[in-house]
């Protein structure tokens, strides 16, 4: 082992705007020796930090062949990372340990959550992929969504996952992952959808046309969030259906493409009638890729 | 004919209950292909999608979309109508054609055998009169021009006009000897 680079971290990891903070600590993760974050400082991880944590950790082992090494990482936390499958991707050394008679149960845990899951950017990979993660959504969906009712709540999902997981093959040029999971924070029940992948970006991705056409950066990404727009086609209907269907559950999206990102948040006005706002940011530190993350609350 | 969507799915060895994904779209594409060269001219061709829980907007892009365009083509006429299929494979059928027709400036709707959103007897858009008219071609089975025309309160010559627009879209059947008489799909 080389020069060992520590890093402590702040509680940074409970929300996904929080997760900013996270990212301004890159420079220092990438800077020479070998990384080490000290997790002590966490409370709790959410589902889109938890694929922030493994998009990091990928890309410092594919840039260094070495792994970045978690310590101190609080029982409760560890206890979620390792029902998460987060421990099974082979990206961290973690060395801590936990009895197995305290881990969190699959079969009861298991019905709330879908745990981290790789989208291949191979098509007939990721197609099987993804059908798999909606047989296990659907499987579990009474659950997920308990808090939600609508008779249609899981098929409006199910649309919502496909078209989101495909543009990780279609678009990304890079692999992703998904997680979904219902949890509660602050006496809060919240659903979270976190599909992210580390590729080319919506900016990446629509590089050939003129940036009059369809903008660039988080006007670009509010464009295909309301228009049917397509990279790769006359017109497309992922993330505009998406959006629509997120629209009328009053949820919220987030979405963080390399340098930009847009917040659509869903609210009934005192007419009742539901509308869509968005919070456009740019000139925010790089993160490769893009990270989607979807939250109902109850 | 009556093309049961569900066995091409058993066919193709896929497990899910849903359609989702282009590629998947693509690949029933060719598949209900083959099927449709042994159609009739002018045959009413039923998509049953029992069985199906969700077609999501890529696979009806890749599919349904381009069914539908080939029935209008001149060579071989054919029309195409949806059963049993649940609401969210039509909300997300919907979004499709909207779009379609919002950057092809050309217009594109399916019939169906079970009601949808808005009491009609199709996906996609039909104003009010051209509603009661599919409405009533559903109920009576067919109509003359004057029949429907009384029924609608318009005059003749425009609900011809409404008549072969329908038809054009391939929402109704027009009789092929030229009676003026036309037929639910």
């Amino acid at each position: 082992m080389g020069k060992m680079n520590i890093i402590q971290i702040p509680d940074c990891l409970k929300d996904i705007y929080l997760f900013e903070k996270f990212i301004l600590f890159r420079k220092k993760i990438f800077t020479d020796g070998d990384c080490v974050l000290d997790l002590s400082n966490i409370t709790f991880i959410e589902p889109y930090s938890m694929v922030g944590l493994i998009l990091t950790g990928r890309e410092y082992l594919r840039n260094t062949s070495e792994k970045i090494t978690l310590i101190n990482i609080p029982f409760s936390v560890l206890q979620y990372l390792i029902r998460m499958n987060f421990t099974d991707t082979g990206i961290f050394n973690i060395e801590q340990k936990i009895d197995a008679k305290k881990l969190f149960k699959r079969s009861a845990f298991s019905k709330k959550v879908v745990e981290i899951t790789e989208i291949p950017n191979k098509e007939t990979e990721s197609i099987s992929r993804i059908s798999a993660i909606i047989a296990k959504f659907r499987s579990r969906a009474q659950f997920i969504l308990k808090y939600w009712l609508d008779d249609d709540i899981t098929d409006y999902f199910v649309t919502v996952i496909s078209e989101v997981c495909q543009n990780i093959f279609e678009h990304s040029l890079d692999s992703g992952y998904i997680s979904i999971q219902t949890y509660e924070y602050n006496n809060e029940k919240s659903v979270g959808f976190v599909i992210s992948d580390s590729g080319i970006g919506i900016d990446g991705s629509f590089e050939k046309y003129s940036k009059n056409q369809y903008g660039t950066g988080a006007e670009l990404i509010k464009n295909v969030l309301t228009e049917p727009i397509s990279s790769k086609r006359d017109f497309g209907y992922g993330l505009c259906r998406v959006s629509n269907i997120v629209q009328q559950f009053k949820g919220s999206i987030f979405i963080r493409s390399n340098t930009s990102s847009v917040t659509m948040i869903s609210r009934t006005d005192p007419d009742k009638k539901n509308e869509k706002f968005f919070f456009l940011k740019n000139n925010i530190p790089e993160f490769n890729g893009t990270q989607i993350s979807i939250i109902l609350k109850a | 004919m009556v093309i049961e969507l569900v066995k091409i799915k058993n066919r193709m060895k896929v497990d899910l209950k849903d359609l989702i994904t282009r590629p998947l779209g693509e690949k029933f594409y060719k598949e209900v292909g083959k099927i449709l060269k042994n159609a009739s001219p002018n045959e009413v061709i039923l998509m049953n999608f029992d069985g199906i829980e969700v077609a999501d907007p890529s696979f009806l892009d890749e599919f349904l979309v381009k069914i539908i365009m080939d029935s209008k083509k001149t060579e071989k006429t054919f029309y195409v109508k949806l059963s049993n299929f649940s609401r969210l494979t039509s909300l997300n059928l919907k979004s499709v054609l909207d779009s379609y027709s919002r950057f092809k400036n050309e217009r594109i709707a399916v019939a169906t055998n079970q009601l949808v959103d808005n009491d009609r007897y199709c996906i996609g858009n039909v104003d009010n009169i051209e509603k009661s008219i599919l409405n009533y071609l559903h109920v009576n089975k067919s109509g003359n021009a004057k029949e429907i025309s009384d029924y609608i309160g318009y005059p003749l010559d425009e609900t011809e006009k409404i008549l072969k627009e329908l038809d054009t879209v391939r929402l109704i059947r027009a009789d092929e000897s030229g009676q003026h008489h036309y037929f639910g799909i």
